[in-house]
């Protein structure tokens, strides 16, 4: 690697100068390894979490939701404050993934799979919290518009109609980007790994990838829609979760500025647990190669960002409740902040608003440590945010006899952690069977990876450049 | 990768199950639905009542042994001392009437089996559909044809449907037989004095009360869809109701 | 049966060497052949002359039906199929339709744009002609791979190799069916 001159200007973003081969080597090495005890505890930790959520589960889907805290003026408790948190989990994904492909963000191939995979787990707790608290999953379907023997249809004027369209999409769209953008990576894997059982799985669900350049010419094309048209949907899916508050006349849900507080929080929560999990893995699987101090800055400054725009919203939101002159309105906020669930308010507030200015300093967006504790600071922010939105306007509302107060019992406890335990369960499970970096992205990007010019024979505006002579900057063969 | 068999087979053994699962689905989808096994339901009852004897031939009024349906929600099933109104003198010693003469003496009621049923959650009103001059047969078929009663519709919600948007189209309108007022409840002065005649219905007779609704026929003709502010409204149609508390209350 | 000829495959590992190799194979008149690499290679795709793909309309056609699909499905069911009064709201009205028009269009196009890569890329195929191969194993890995295919009109086994070798591919060698 000698014609380094032009990257140096910028901090590379694979470290050490792999080779082809060593990306692939590096990534290939997470899967062949021998399953270690260590990761079997692990594993068994978290699936025994889930295993927990699900018996909850089942005594909630045999009994009936009467076993969860809910009481008459509170009939949205953890049920949903889960589901919109999981919801907002997965919307990094889906940004890293599709609004950075479009602003040509180079730094998200490294992180770009596994948050991809954090969405789609995310996405299955959320259904898990949304489809139990409908009472009867097992009628699912009626939420869906399929002609019955009732001729009855869904009512589309509802938002609640919507969110099930939105958040299914949502799961499907980003599956399928998900999928295509392995399909490359499992080829990789399939002639490369050595245990025939593996090359049989991975070439069976690479589908007989070849790296054929007529078929990466439709699948750049492919891969730009799905990147184009995930990125207004991620921006949808968690404005339409808002509209589930702000299309009920409540004070406190009844406010224009849902949409984008919820989705800058949804991506604020999302970067949390991406970082999260991520500083865990590179130090685990060992990425740092990969997952950079420099991936790592960025992200702290989106965090930065986004925890200031839904600062800027909690203060916004009290500005206005005042300035509407809307006595309800006034009233609800002031009991939002200091009323019976003020310490959650409060929580929310530090934990969102106040410990992510540390990342204004350059140092601290580069320790490891601070930003692990500032990241779960994050996500319990976010989560009482959720509990705060849906809480305070819940427990006082417009009849002072039915005022109450809700606190979950020991069920709801035990499915949050269980959604936690399906989430650990399936993450664990995917970073050790599936390539957690996207190889061939990680490859495109590599210094000397792409030709010094086209030979396009339409690249007149090339001519000049094609005086320079060819850089070989492969190396390690 | 894999050998072409493979390749090959695996596609086909999909498109196989795809299209297994597909037939599957459209014999579940079709065929478990309560017009395919609800309807012709025929279970054998205790006693082999023949409603084509009684309705049919000897031409007893339905109001007979199911009267109460004109003033509630409910058609009752008659007791069996209403059979044995004629039984102790007409048949009484036949050994079919073996299970009614004893549940007459003992008083146990006899066990019949129930054949029509809408869901808890509906409130079907049989006196509201009388008086609107609705013939026992649009729901229950022709009974005075049956020898053992089967039910003959599907009772689901969609078929309730299809008769309240377009009851024409469904309606059979009161026969004799089945003994619903065709008339208004004044004109019926004559069965004042009628010792069948139930009580609450009596304290009206003879009064100047026009029912509220127009007589049959007169539902989609004389009345025009009627909306308000664009909207079709089930009260001012004419109509049978379609909004959801009609039933569900 | 005797091994009948599949093919002839090249090795690059620089990929300006490749890029120079595979516009003289599209100048030569090839017709069938490909170049298999790790990654998608900037402009390769130009340079084999491969004409634009047709996917983008496949996809819009997703993004249409999704869009009349929501937009018909919500009109029908709530305006004409079962007219119901819910709190006064229009029985439909384009406002309130949009979220599921907008959510319809993206499934719509999402799931046409990755069942025409599927169909344009002839996925999912579990078996390709040249797969026991040992240089089309690596062009997942780190080898790029020019592969000229032995039903090609031009194809001539001797020609091909010398033409691959002339144009500096490493490791050229016929692939025969096993």
């Amino acid at each position: 690697m000698t014609a380094q001159h032009h990257e140096q200007v910028r901090e590379p973003l694979v470290l050490g100068n792999p080779s082809l081969r060593d990306v692939t080597a590096r990534i290939a090495s997470i899967v062949e390894s021998k399953i270690s005890m260590k990761y079997l505890l692990t594993l068994g930790f978290t699936a025994t979490m889930a295993g927990w959520g699900l018996f909850a589960l089942y005594y909630t889907i045999t009994t009936g939701i009467g076993v969860w805290g809910l009481n008459n003026p509170i009939g949205w408790g953890w049920d949903i404050t889960n589901f919109v948190f999981w919801i907002g989990i997965g919307h990094a994904g889906t940004l890293i993934s599709a609004i950075l492909f479009l602003f040509r963000q180079k730094w998200r191939t490294a992180i770009n799979r596994s948050a991809e995979a954090m969405t789609i787990f995310a996405v299955i707790c959320a259904l898990t919290m949304v489809l139990s608290h409908t009472g009867r999953p097992w009628l699912f379907y009626w939420l869906l518009p399929y002609p019955n023997q009732m001729q009855m249809w869904v009512n589309f004027r509802s938002p609640l109609a919507w969110d099930v369209f939105a958040v299914n999409t949502y799961f499907t769209v980003s599956a399928l980007f998900w999928f295509v953008g392995l399909l490359p990576d499992l080829a990789t894997l399939r002639n490369y790994v050595k245990s025939d059982l593996a090359k049989k799985i991975y070439g069976f669900f690479s589908f007989g990838w070849t790296g054929s350049t007529r078929s990466w010419h439709h699948y750049e094309i492919a891969y730009m829609i799905l990147a184009g048209i995930s990125t207004p949907l991620v921006l949808s899916v968690h404005s339409v979760v808002s509209f589930d508050f702000t299309v009920g006349i409540l004070p406190g849900w009844h406010t224009t500025i849902f949409p984008p507080y919820f989705v800058a929080g949804a991506i604020f929560s999302g970067f949390a647990m991406v970082m999260t999990l991520l500083v865990i893995c590179r130090e685990i699987l060992d990425l740092k190669q990969f997952i950079t101090l420099k991936h790592l800055d960025n992200m702290n400054k989106i965090m930065l960002a986004t925890g200031m725009m839904v600062g800027y919203a909690y203060i916004l939101e009290f500005f206005i409740a005042w300035y509407s002159g809307s006595d309800w309105e006034s009233w609800i906020f002031i009991n939002r902040a200091f009323g019976d669930y003020a310490w959650a308010y409060w929580t929310m507030f530090t934990c969102n608003v106040v410990s992510p200015q540390v990342f204004w300093f350059a140092s601290a967006r580069r320790n490891i440590p601070l930003m692990f504790i500032i990241s779960i600071f994050i996500n319990i922010g976010m989560w009482f945010e959720r509990f705060t939105i849906i809480a305070t306007t819940l427990h006082h509302d417009f009849l002072p006899a039915s005022w109450g107060y809700y606190s979950p019992t020991w069920v709801e406890i035990s499915i949050f952690i269980g959604t936690f335990g399906i989430f650990l369960t399936l993450f664990l499970l995917f970073a050790k069977f599936v390539p957690v970096i996207a190889i061939a992205e990680v490859k495109s990007i590599l210094p000397g990876a792409q030709p010094a010019h086209h030979h396009g024979h339409d690249h007149d505006h090339d001519s000049a450049h094609a005086a320079v002579p060819a850089v070989a900057t492969e190396g390690g063969h | 990768m894999f050998s072409r068999k493979f390749d090959v087979g695996f596609k086909q053994a999909v498109a196989g199950i795809g299209a297994v699962a597909g037939i599957v689905f459209l014999i579940g989808y079709f065929g478990v639905r309560n017009e395919v096994l609800d309807v012709g339901y025929r279970p054998e009852q205790p006693v082999p009542f023949s409603h084509k004897l009684h309705a049919g031939d000897l031409q007893v009024s339905c109001q007979y042994c199911h009267g109460g349906a004109e003033v509630s929600a409910h058609s009752p099933v008659p007791t069996t001392q209403t059979c044995m109104n004629c039984h102790t003198l007409v048949k009484a010693e036949s050994p079919k009437l073996k299970l009614v003469r004893e549940s007459y003496e003992t008083g146990n009621p006899l066990e019949w089996v129930r054949i029509h049923k809408v869901p808890d959650y509906v409130h079907f009103n049989h006196s509201r559909h009388i008086r609107a001059q609705i013939d026992c047969k649009s729901c229950h078929g022709p009974i005075e044809q049956m020898g053992v009663v089967s039910q003959a519709k599907p009772l689901t919600m969609g078929w309730c449907l299809d008769c309240h948007r377009k009851p024409e189209d469904h309606i059979v309108g009161a026969r004799p037989i089945s003994g619903i007022f065709t008339g208004k409840l004044h004109d019926m002065k004559h069965l004042k004095d009628s010792t069948y005649m139930y009580t609450p219905i009596k304290a009206q007779l003879g009064t100047p009360v026009a029912l509220t609704e127009p007589a049959f026929g007169q539902w989609t003709t004389a009345l025009p869809a009627h909306q308000v502010d664009g909207i079709p409204h089930p009260k001012v149609a004419g109509l049978g109701p379609e909004n959801c508390s009609a039933c569900h209350y | 049966m005797s091994k009948s000829t599949i093919g002839v495959v090249g090795e690059f590992t620089d990929v300006n060497a490749l890029t120079a190799a595979v516009a003289k194979v599209t100048d030569a008149g090839y017709q069938r052949w490909d170049v298999y690499t790790p990654y998608p290679v900037h402009g390769l795709d130009k340079t084999m002359k491969i004409k634009r793909s047709y996917l983008t309309y496949i996809s819009f056609a997703g993004l249409l039906g999704g869009i009349t699909t929501a937009l018909g499905l919500q009109w029908w069911t709530g305006a004409v199929d079962y007219p119901l009064n819910i709190g006064g709201k229009q029985l439909f009205a384009w406002q309130f339709s949009v979220p599921i028009d907008f959510e319809l269009s993206i499934l719509g196009t999402a799931l046409m744009t990755v069942m025409g890569l599927f169909h344009l890329c002839r996925l999912p195929t579990w078996y390709n002609k040249y797969q026991d191969d040992e240089s089309f194993k690596k062009a997942t890995d780190d080898t790029f791979v020019i592969a000229i295919d032995a039903d090609d009109d031009r194809f001539s086994a001797d020609n091909a190799q010398q033409f691959l070798r002339q144009l500096g591919a490493q490791n050229v060698h016929i692939v025969h069916a096993s």
